[in-house]
């Protein structure tokens, strides 16, 4: 079997969620299938400006095929477009504008999945929202599997998904809780799907004993590892830390890891030691009490996985359903909606070490059992012979775009609205 | 914070997080939920907002504002005047444009009338905003309200604790310097000890409490024998009554003597004991041994010394609560007694006469403090108390009495003016 992973970025050394997530894919499919991967040569996805070149370049023995961009993004036209289709009644051709707007548009990587679809028997297109998976899946529906890493964000009531999600072969969900919402925003629970999420690299031995000595860190830590940035929560994450700091517990330290475009307050016991290498970052989870994660919007965190891969309990925001959710059915960490509960919490889970190692315990476990990437892979690889079992059954085509007055007219809700009626909550069933 | 008991293989987390919401709820009283705070919003409105004229449905009104008048909204360009449907038309008015331009300026027109759409839209548009502005402080005021409401009452409380902790503590501090006093003087006074010490509580409360306003302030204890031996001259001029009453309710402190739990050794006030005593005398009735008031006994606290004057040559308090808060005082420094003198000898035989009907107790009221030096050879007849042990501050022997001492005969009144004549 011949798979395209079409993702917006691709390379060992881009740390986006779904880029990451789309390379583990295509690294552990690629041992059991012939595997190749469809991007764009933008590095930055601000800009989707042409930074890597063009051509085919193998990584970590991936090929990896590169495709231009045709237009960077255009910040204040973007703005203005989402604000248009968010906030405000609008069209079907408002919500494409938007579409076009975010990017990466690159009609040579359409052209080249259009071009080539017998050649590959399967495309699998990561994250919905962008330019690339859209038009893609909709340019081979009847081959395409979409792995939504779909957030609970205003873009999941746009109306132009819809049709997308029911028209592709197969749902790859990373959480119940993403499942939950595009069922009922696009009535999906035709589409074969099967929650899957993503397993990490997890070294055997993390050393806390070498993070310490490296850092000079001895005192008891809670860690953020992420983009440092107040769409993750980290505007909040401070002041939550500096209050229970000041009021609560003086002698927990909080070491943030990862790039920041966030100014970090000027605290004695925050720590910020930038992007590290995997080692040194699991070496820091390891030696931490604990993982916060402030996000609101998560479609899987990774870095909560990884923490419990290696017997972490995380910490995280009660706010984003699928957290929530994952740390309930784990039984491995805690949550908070409040910074009362923050404080409650975080003192429960480093002072008591019974429970920070039940909760570590279980999340050991609850990686073990459902993350782990022999799990993954099998789900993969069980839902690709399914469809090739399936591949001659007769399906309805993909609903296609409205013409050009129906296009145009401006019915449509703010995408706000119907994002904000999807029913929130973790899944615990 | 409490720590939390968790099997390996029974972490509930939602049971948890109902823990630490329950804690949490504890800690600040009610706790509400969004639309119960909605809900007080909308009633507290009233309390915070009417003396200012602004009414509780302030928010509901201008929710329901009346709705823009028609063609509020309006798109004004450079190209509207001239604008028409029909093509014909605006092919003749651009072609004349020129020629209005020499009438007049329609520039001039078109940019204010602009600047009123603009303006126009931009009031439409921030609307919203100002409701949710105002919403939200309505919201956060409610908020407020409640948490200051829910502090006031933790502090309350927190008060409350402290003051029982307070109380607590003094009682305690009162029961270790008793134990510490017993290890000193043996266990076999225990017994009396207990019904002698609200005499000599009494006199120590005394002598804290009683010093006249603008008296000296205290001085360190002194030993005995120094303070006793330049003042023996004024003896004779004291009737044996009125020294027998001066030397017991002046008792000179020693360190090392046992607190009686009259004084709080920290406030320096009465103690928890000496106010469940005088309870208890109360209860007991003015007339029964051991409740009077006169009754003196040695003040071993320094710190009731310090503010009882008992050793020093100056104004001191007498006797008893009446004395303590009558300005009537004995004056050493005075020849002979003064008008006080009076009282004070007649307190004295009061005190006295106490002194016989409870002479057991006074007498171990007495001896029992480690003080030799309140203990002269003429007063004590026992051989245990006498010695030179008297004059200085061991301890030992001569401040235990034995057990077949008869303490009556070592508080005889007649023994009264030597001591008396050996502080003055």
């Amino acid at each position: 079997v011949k798979l395209a992973v079409v993702v917006q970025r691709y390379g060992a050394d881009i740390n986006g969620g779904a880029e990451q997530h789309a390379r583990y894919v295509a690294e552990r499919l690629a041992r059991h299938h012939d595997v190749e991967v469809l991007t764009t040569r933008a590095r930055d996805y601000v800009t989707w400006a042409d930074e890597l070149p063009a051509g085919v370049e193998e990584i970590h023995g991936v090929p990896v095929r590169r495709f231009p961009v045709a237009h960077q993004r255009d910040v204040t036209l973007f703005a203005r477009r989402q604000e248009a289709v968010f906030d405000r009644v609008h069209s079907i051709q408002d919500e494409l504008a938007w579409l076009d707007a975010e990017g990466p548009t690159s009609p040579a990587l359409l052209r080249h999945v259009r071009n080539s679809r017998a050649v590959y028997d399967w495309f699998i297109f990561f994250s919905y929202r962008y330019w690339h998976a859209f038009h893609g899946s909709r340019a081979v529906p009847d081959r395409a599997l979409l792995v939504p890493t779909a957030e609970r964000d205003p873009a999941i009531g746009l109306a132009v998904f819809g049709p997308v999600f029911r028209g592709v072969r197969a749902l790859m969900y990373n959480s119940h809780e993403e499942r939950a919402m595009i069922q009922h925003v696009a009535q999906t629970s035709e589409v074969p799907g099967v929650v899957v999420g993503i397993g990490s690299e997890v070294p055997d031995e993390p050393s806390a004993e070498r993070f310490r000595q490296q850092f000079g860190i001895t005192a008891p830590f809670a860690v953020y590892v992420g983009r440092i940035d107040a769409n993750k929560g980290c505007a909040e994450l401070f002041d939550y830390f500096e209050r229970y700091s000041r009021t609560v517990r003086a002698e927990l330290h909080l070491v943030l890891v990862g790039k920041t475009i966030l100014p970090i307050p000027k605290h004695p016991r925050i720590h910020h030691l930038g992007f590290l290498a995997d080692e040194q970052k699991f070496d820091a989870m390891a030696a931490a009490d604990v993982l916060l994660m402030p996000s609101y919007f998560e479609s899987l965190s990774m870095v909560a996985l990884e923490a419990w891969a290696i017997g972490k309990p995380v910490l995280a925001n009660g706010k984003c359903d699928v957290l929530k959710g994952q740390v309930i059915r784990s039984g491995a960490g805690l949550y908070y909606e409040n910074y009362p509960e923050f404080a409650e919490a975080l003192h429960a889970i480093t002072s008591a070490r019974a429970l920070r190692r039940s909760l570590g315990e279980n999340g050991r476990t609850f990686f073990r059992t459902h993350y782990d990437w022999p799990v993954i892979e099998r789900k993969y690889l069980d839902m690709l012979d399914r469809l090739e079992r399936d591949r001659d059954t007769p399906r309805a085509p993909m609903d296609p775009l409205p013409g050009f007055f129906a296009r145009r007219r401006r019915t449509l809700p703010a995408a706000a609205d119907v994002a904000a009626s999807v029913p929130a909550g973790a899944v615990l069933a | 914070m409490s720590d939390f008991t968790i099997r390996a293989d029974a972490v509930d987390v939602e049971q948890i997080m109902r823990q630490i919401r329950g804690r949490i709820r504890d800690k600040r009283g009610v706790d509400y939920t969004e639309e119960q705070i909605r809900e007080l919003a909308a009633a507290k409105l009233e309390r915070f907002l009417d003396p200012t004229g602004v009414r509780s449905d302030l928010l509901e009104q201008f929710r329901t504002r009346p709705s823009l008048p028609p063609g509020f909204l309006y798109q004004f360009e450079d190209t509207t005047l001239f604008d028409s449907d029909k093509p014909i038309v605006r092919f003749f008015r651009k072609l004349l444009h020129p020629f209005l331009k020499l009438l007049f300026n329609p520039n001039v027109l078109s940019t204010t009338l602009h600047k009123q759409a603009a303006f126009n839209q931009y009031v439409h548009a921030h609307q919203p905003l100002q409701f949710e502005l105002l919403h939200n402080l309505v919201l956060e005021l409610t908020r407020a309200s409640i948490e200051v409401k829910n502090l006031k009452m933790r502090l309350e409380s927190v008060q409350s604790r402290l003051e029982f902790n307070e109380r607590r503590a003094r009682a305690l501090e009162a029961v270790v310097q008793y134990k510490a006093d017993a290890r000193v003087r043996g266990d076999r006074r225990d017994d009396s000890r207990r019904d002698q010490q609200p005499r000599g509580e009494h006199t120590r409360g005394q002598g804290s409490q009683g010093r006249p306003p603008g008296a000296p302030p205290p001085r360190p204890p002194q030993p005995p024998a120094q303070v006793r031996a330049p003042q023996a001259p004024q003896g004779p001029q004291v009737t044996p009554q009125a020294a027998a009453a001066a030397v017991a309710f002046e008792e000179p402190a020693t360190p090392g003597t046992e607190p009686q739990g009259g004084i709080d050794p920290i406030t320096g006030g009465d103690s928890l004991r000496t106010r469940r005593r005088r309870r208890r005398r109360g209860r007991r009735g003015p007339g029964e041994s051991g409740a009077g008031e006169g009754e003196v006994r040695a003040n071993p606290d320094p710190v009731d010394d310090e503010g009882g004057d008992n050793l020093a040559p100056q104004p001191s308090t007498a006797d008893s609560a009446d004395v303590a808060s009558s300005p009537r005082t004995w004056n050493p420094g005075a020849p002979g007694l003064s008008t006080d003198a009076t009282t004070s000898v007649q307190l004295g035989a009061e005190s006295e006469a106490r002194l016989k009907m409870g002479s057991t107790s006074d007498a171990e009221g007495d001896n029992r403090a480690p003080q030799p030096s309140t203990e002269p050879a003429a007063v004590t007849g026992s051989p245990s108390t006498s010695g030179p042990a008297s004059a200085g501050l061991s301890e030992g022997p001569t401040h235990d009495v034995p057990p077949g001492v008869d303490s009556e005969s070592r508080q005889r009144p007649d023994a009264t003016p030597d001591r008396d004549d050996e502080r003055q």
